[in-house]
């Protein structure tokens, strides 16, 4: 799902770069103005990115085979405004420690996830309303299947769109259509893997739900 | 491999990220070859590992094959060969193979830039480049509560073996294995946090953003960390001059 050096022009990878400094320089404000203390925001951002990192390495069970789950709804509803800074310096550690996705394309991956989380967490909270498990559970399931959803196709649209090849506008349309479509069960599965955890946390530790 | 590790940070992170972006610029067929001589006179100087660059290659292999295959079936109209329904083109083929040689090249600047830089001293560095103080803090927790999270999962699957917990067959009893796994994870990562937030107030954390903070000023960079920046920044601009002098010729 992440996009790897040298796939992106010059030119995008710097626009990416420009949309997520603007972007988190927004959230970073928000966070502020909700908290008012950069102590918060640091050791809640890092540590809980942190933790979702560790979480990413659990594999989901898809028949036949397991996945790693992205999470990037699950950081939205429990990080809100934070998950964008958090998922930035996640994925600078996967490029850094792994190769996953790159350091030119950080940018552009920075804004696909984060911005998948921040649509995930307007959902959880737009679906929400009611404090009991059946919320929580519908809203949960539709921030983890929107936030993967969203991520495949920012990533499938960047990716195909300007990749500069002879390729007629009917051709990369079905081809951002068919990478949707075979995320399609990654989705569900992490819908259901993030209403599963947003349960467990209401009923365990419900301040930690936004 | 000193002459790398005595590169200043503040001009070699600038330098081989801007030459990364102008090698990610290249789209001419004639210039590619240059990438991946550009790459492996940095690798062969910088002394990383052979085995860790190829397995730096194992995660972009998948998403290049995908889109080799991609390139090749859908782009261009010339046929190099047709087998049964299968048309394979040959303006793809050369798309696929560029985007290949680059995408490699590039990953092996990124990971002599990342391999050879030590990690003391890189925040101050990087607050002194102008990047936000908050995000790099971010970084930096991240990274040691990384190993401190990932210790404790190592844990939690020890006594869940122990205790006799085993992911089984069904489909329903792996969740119910991996959802408490995962959400107790979060909870122990939430309450660190508050312990990290508490201790982080004590010691006066904050009081930098307000004030006009100097003690990340940068050091006067030396004579050869200067000269190797120089040399980095005229490849790169090299290389957009002459991508943008064959596109326009």
């Amino acid at each position: 799902m992440h996009i790897p050096d040298g796939m992106l022009p010059g030119e995008i990878c710097a626009a990416g770069y420009a949309g997520t400094a603007a972007l988190t320089w927004l959230c970073i404000k928000k966070a502020r103005s909700s908290s008012e203390d950069p102590a918060g925001i640091v050791s809640r951002a890092s540590v809980m990115a942190a933790a979702f990192f560790v979480v990413s390495w659990v594999h989901i069970p898809l028949p036949p085979v397991s996945v790693h789950p992205i999470l990037a709804g699950l950081m939205g509803i429990l990080l809100g405004w934070i998950s964008f800074p958090a998922i930035l310096v996640g994925l600078f550690f996967q490029a850094a420690m792994f190769g996953h996705g790159g350091f030119t394309t950080l940018g552009v991956n920075a804004l696909s996830m984060g911005g998948a989380a921040l649509l995930a967490w307007a959902m959880y909270r737009l679906l929400r309303g009611k404090q009991g498990e059946r919320a929580i559970l519908i809203s949960g399931f539709v921030a983890g299947f929107a936030g993967v959803s969203f991520a495949v196709i920012a990533v499938g649209s960047v990716l195909i769109l300007t990749i500069p090849a002879y390729i007629d506008t009917g051709t990369e349309l079905s081809a951002i259509l068919a990478m949707t479509a075979a995320h399609l069960p990654l989705a569900l599965a992490e819908g259901v893997f993030t209403a599963l955890i947003a349960r467990f946390l209401l009923r365990v530790k419900p301040d930690m739900l936004l | 491999m000193m002459v790398f590790k005595n590169w200043d940070t503040s001009l070699k992170i600038p330098s081989l990220f801007f030459l990364m972006m102008s090698m990610a610029l290249i789209r001419d067929q004639h210039l590619i070859p240059l990438l991946p001589c550009i790459a492996a006179i940095l690798f062969i100087a910088s002394g990383v590992p052979l085995s860790l660059l190829l397995s730096r290659f194992r995660a972009p292999v998948v998403f290049l094959l995908f889109v080799s295959v991609f390139l090749i079936l859908f782009s261009g109209d010339k046929v190099l060969v047709r087998i049964g329904p299968v048309v394979l083109k040959s303006q793809g083929a050369v798309f696929a193979l560029n985007t290949c040689v680059r995408v490699l090249s590039v990953i092996t600047v990124g990971l002599v830039m990342i391999y050879t830089t030590p990690l003391s001293g890189l925040s101050g560095q990087l607050k002194g480049m102008l990047i936000p103080h908050i995000l790099v803090d971010i970084g930096i927790m991240t990274g040691r509560y990384i190993m401190v999270i990932g210790e404790d999962y190592g844990k939690m699957k020890t006594a869940r073996k122990l205790r006799g917990y085993m992911p089984g067959e069904s489909i329903a009893r792996r969740f119910g294995v991996i959802v408490p796994t995962a959400a107790t994870l979060l909870i122990k990562g939430f309450h660190q946090s508050e312990r990290v937030f508490n201790a982080m107030r004590m010691r006066g954390y904050g009081s930098s953003f307000t004030g006009e903070d100097r003690s990340y000023a940068l050091e006067r960079p030396s004579c050869s960390s200067f000269l190797m920046f120089l040399a980095t920044v005229i490849v790169a601009v090299l290389l957009i001059v002459l991508e943008i002098t064959v596109e326009t010729a």
